[in-house]
């Protein structure tokens, strides 16, 4: 006779879903397989990596709903407190940081279908939109009636506006517009009590009275869905620019060029875009933002050589030795790093102005003037190429991760004073064990953002993961030990949760008197921010 | 007059002056409740009366605080203790060099702590120059003895800002001990003055201004005077260019004045600056922000007598400044019911996430409740 069965969480948790098709309609709460992997990961490279692996079940969520409005929202929030289910937001998956990941005992509530421009009010010059709008559609709408958010991450084309706030997420153009919880006056979320709150404090954009307290917009903004799920946001319009300047410079040396930004930061003109590549980015990628700009060059060498009447077969084995080569390549970091840094010095600047002003060529020029003193002027040609290729970077990790290797990137930050030896520290913990390139593109009047990407391989995949981790711990120690803020706009997920004290210190008790106000059943994200653990 | 009658507060039952911000620390982290609730008070300016009215309370003068810890010109930013007056640091950043452009005017006398203390019920617009929005740290105490400490660096993605405890918060959650400020070197400046008689003409100087991309650092408008007046910073061959630009665009007088004239009138202005709580106390004044639109339509319906009005911020579509009626406040009600930030008077209440963090972090009730 057969031992019954125990049912797993999982299953046990299926039992329950009953209640959540009633509101939410049978389509709309997804068990399959094929759904479930689809959540299994948001865009972080150690999902990637597991799901090379073939170990796709590792985060696969017992099930994925699928909301449409705020009070379904709010209906998915109620069962979640009844059955002490967690949930685990998830708007575009664009996330690096596995803010977005889940488990088998948690059920993804996927906010895509919170997809309208509710509103744009032009004499406000604000927005209201919900979280699931693409940030490409959204930037796409306002453009067409002459207004920007000046939102552009690299990202643009596949992240939501739900995830920028939720992430603290920063644009291409953040010089000037700054990030997106700059751009954000108020929300309305859900919070983990099931209640909706609305953060706007006045009758601008509510009818309510102002609450009293302190006003929380900022607190729900980079809380990555650990106390409620963002159900709409009202945001600051800018008039869409239209006039561009963009010129290229080449410096001698990182220290020249950090100094020629410094300065101009400070001067009181304020670039819309500025982006210095240290030396190894400079000679490795030439201002191509893409991660996967190396093994394209890698990949057009070996192509070129290739005839053009190859056969599939002949192909592949071709593609198969490529990836074989670029593997020892990026196998011998230190090695790698040590020629590159000995081929060049120079630092390559890519910076631009946009506006809809007849100052912004006055502004430009008098800029340019300034930072050909220190530099060598390339023209506007960098500045082109960046800007055609500037968001190629999302969709082109596949070809680092098909060669068996693997790619991310760290983006910390720290003022003038410290910004070298940040830079410094985080470039020796990191180069021993992967090819380590930055730039640093999200600059202010006090300091600035520097943004590593490393690349990085090892024989197997167990290997590989105890790599990745070993990379994320000496890498963000270093940041630690240096002062630098552990992320600039990433966001923090379960990766790098063990540092969050070195940037809010007592953070964990103000965060835990969140948690308990507004989400005490421990429903909402758990594991996240100051939840998690080692990465 | 007392100090609290000036500011129209009511007398605490007692009072407590730490000399810095370690005693600042001690004093809120050791109370236990067993006295009246404690209210900090630094100029007086983040308090809103009806807060403390018939409460027995503890003050916490915070004027003695009040320190410049650190100067760093090299990145342009600036720590100073909560209690330190803005006019103190004003002066201080002239001296070495290093500039203000970046905030709106402030009340010379108004504490750094209280300006970031007090709560603003509006969304914040960019280019406000609030001092929140160039606070790149600080650092905070709550009554369990709690520390919090912002690092330093320029923006985060680190989770939940929770600067925002204690900005806004009415030192109800805890108190701030010291902030960074960014302060970047001084450049060449401008000051301009130019006929203004109504609150229309200084909206189209503004305008004016606008479509020729200029923004200035701060803009000062008063009906009695029939001027606006406002500085620019940057690079001397721009701000030559913008004045110029300005005298030919706009159709009335421009007096031009170079970088110590607009040092020195923002040192006055900010000295005798309307929203000095005990000046905005006056029964006949009335504070708040309006969208620009809004305000100039009152003031064209309005029949009240006013004496004057005076806007010192200059948002893109919105103001802050302050009406002074001819007679009683009460013919201001127009005013205030126009007001984006219009007084609540009883109808708000605590917001509940609120009400949950106070009981966690303040048990105790060792501050006061804003609620």
């Amino acid at each position: 006779m057969n031992e019954p069965t125990v049912p797993t969480e999982t299953e046990q948790i299926r039992d329950r879903l009953g209640a959540l098709a009633e509101v939410l309609g049978e389509d709309r709460v997804l068990t399959a397989d094929p759904d479930l992997w689809a959540y299994n990961n948001d865009c972080s490279p150690r999902g990637i990596i597991l799901a090379r692996a073939g170990r796709l079940d590792e985060h696969r969520p017992a099930a994925v709903v699928q909301p449409a409005d705020e009070e379904q929202v709010r209906e998915v929030v109620e069962w979640a407190r009844r059955t002490g289910v967690p949930l685990v937001p998830y708007g575009a998956g664009s996330g690096v940081c596995r803010g977005a990941v889940p488990d088998e005992r948690s059920v993804v509530v996927d906010l895509k279908r919170l997809d309208e421009v509710i509103e744009v009010d032009e004499e406000a010059a604000v927005a209201r939109v919900q979280p699931g709008v693409i940030g490409y559609e959204f930037e796409r709408e306002l453009n067409r009636r002459g207004w920007t958010m000046g939102h552009y991450p690299s990202s643009l084309y596949c992240s939501s506006v739900g995830g920028y706030a939720a992430a603290r997420s920063a644009g291409q153009l953040s010089s000037e517009y700054g990030k997106f919880e700059d751009m954000i006056l108020s929300l309305r979320a859900v919070t983990g009590r099931g209640e909706v709150v609305e953060t706007a404090p006045t009758g601008w954009h509510s009818s309510d009275a102002p609450g009293r307290g302190p006003n929380p917009t900022q607190l729900m903004v980079g809380s990555e869905g650990t106390l409620g799920l963002i159900t709409e946001l009202t945001v600051e319009l800018d008039e869409a620019p239209e006039r561009r300047r963009y010129r290229g410079f080449e410096f001698g040396d990182l220290s020249t060029g950090l100094e020629a930004i410094r300065r101009l930061m400070q001067s009181g003109v304020t670039p819309t875009v500025v982006r210095l590549y240290d030396p190894p980015d400079t000679l490795v990628k030439g201002g191509d933002d893409s991660e996967a700009g190396l093994m394209d060059r890698l990949r057009a060498l070996a192509d070129d050589h290739l005839p053009a009447d190859l056969t599939d077969e002949l192909r592949e084995g071709a593609r198969q030795a490529r990836n074989a080569v670029a593997r020892q390549v990026i196998g011998r970091p230190q090695l790698v790093n040590r020629v590159i840094d000995a081929l060049g010095e120079a630092s390559l600047l890519v910076v631009g102005f946009e506006g809809d002003d007849p100052r912004v060529e006055q502004r430009a020029e008098w800029a340019f003037d300034q930072l050909a003193r220190r530099g060598v002027d390339l023209g506007p040609g960098p500045g082109e190429h960046w800007r055609k290729h500037r968001f190629d970077v999302s969709y082109k990790q596949s070809p680092v991760f098909d060669t068996g290797a693997f790619v991310d990137t760290m983006e910390v930050s720290t003022t003038w004073d410290r910004l070298e030896d940040l830079y410094r520290a985080v470039r020796r913990a990191l180069t021993p064990h992967v090819l380590v390139l930055a730039h640093f593109s999200h600059v202010y009047p006090e300091g600035s953002s520097i943004y590593f990407t490393f690349v990085g391989y090892a024989e197997n995949d167990e290997a590989t993961l105890e790599l990745y981790r070993r990379v994320w711990r000496e890498g963000l120690d270093a940041v630690a030990e240096a002062g630098g803020s552990i992320t600039h706009h990433h966001g923090v997920g379960d990766l790098k949760s063990a540092w969050l004290e070195e940037d809010h210190s007592g953070g964990t008790e103000l965060f835990d008197a969140l948690k308990e106000s507004l989400d005490p059943d421990g429903i909402m994200n758990p594991g996240k921010l100051y939840e998690g653990r080692d990465p | 007059m007392s100090f609290y009658d000036e500011r129209d507060l009511p007398a605490p039952v007692d009072e407590r002056w730490p000399g810095d911000r370690d005693e600042l620390r001690e004093c809120i982290a050791e109370a236990d409740g067993s006295d009246p609730p404690l209210a900090l008070i630094g100029g007086g300016e983040h308090v809103r009366p009806e807060l403390l009215e018939g409460t027995d309370y503890v003050a916490v003068r915070t004027e003695e605080v009040d320190e410049v810890l650190s100067v760093d010109g090299y990145s342009g930013r600036t720590r100073v203790e909560a209690g330190c007056r803005w006019g103190k640091l004003r002066e201080r950043l002239r001296g070495e060099g290093l500039s203000a452009r970046r905030f709106a005017l402030q009340p010379s006398d108004a504490t750094i702590g209280g300006l970031l203390a007090r709560n603003q019920p509006l969304e914040p617009e960019r280019g406000e120059g609030q001092i929140a929005q160039n606070c790149i740290a600080l650092s905070s105490v709550g009554p369990t003895e709690a520390e919090y400490g912002y690092l330093p660096a320029p923006r985060k993605a680190s989770g939940p800002d929770f600067r925002y405890v204690y900005i806004g918060g009415e030192g109800a959650l805890g108190a701030i001990l010291d902030a960074t400020l960014v302060t970047p070197p001084r450049r060449e400046a401008r000051l301009i003055a130019a006929e203004a008689e109504g609150f229309e003409q200084a909206v189209g100087v503004h305008e004016q201004m606008r479509r020729l991309g200029l923004s200035p650092d701060w803009s000062y408008w008063r009906m009695a005077s029939g001027r606006l007046e406002c500085a620019f910073h940057g690079p001397e061959a721009l701000v030559e260019a913008a004045c110029e630009d300005l005298r030919a665009a706009v159709d009335t007088e421009v007096e031009i004045d170079g970088t110590e004239a607009a040092l020195d009138r923002r040192r006055e202005l900010e000295d005798d600056h309307p929203a000095r709580r005990s000046l905005s106390a006056a029964d006949r004044a009335l504070d708040a922000t309006w969208r620009r639109s809004e305000l100039a339509e009152v003031l064209a319906m309005s029949d009240v007598e006013l004496e004057d009005v005076l806007i010192w911020s200059w948002a893109r579509r919105r103001v802050r400044g302050c009406v002074k009626a001819g007679a009683d406040r009460g013919s201001l009600e127009p005013f205030t019911r126009a007001a984006v930030d219009r007084p609540s008077g009883d109808e708000g209440e605590g917001e509940a996430w609120y009400e949950g963090v106070k009981q966690k972090i303040d048990p105790g009730d060792v501050l006061v409740d804003v609620s």
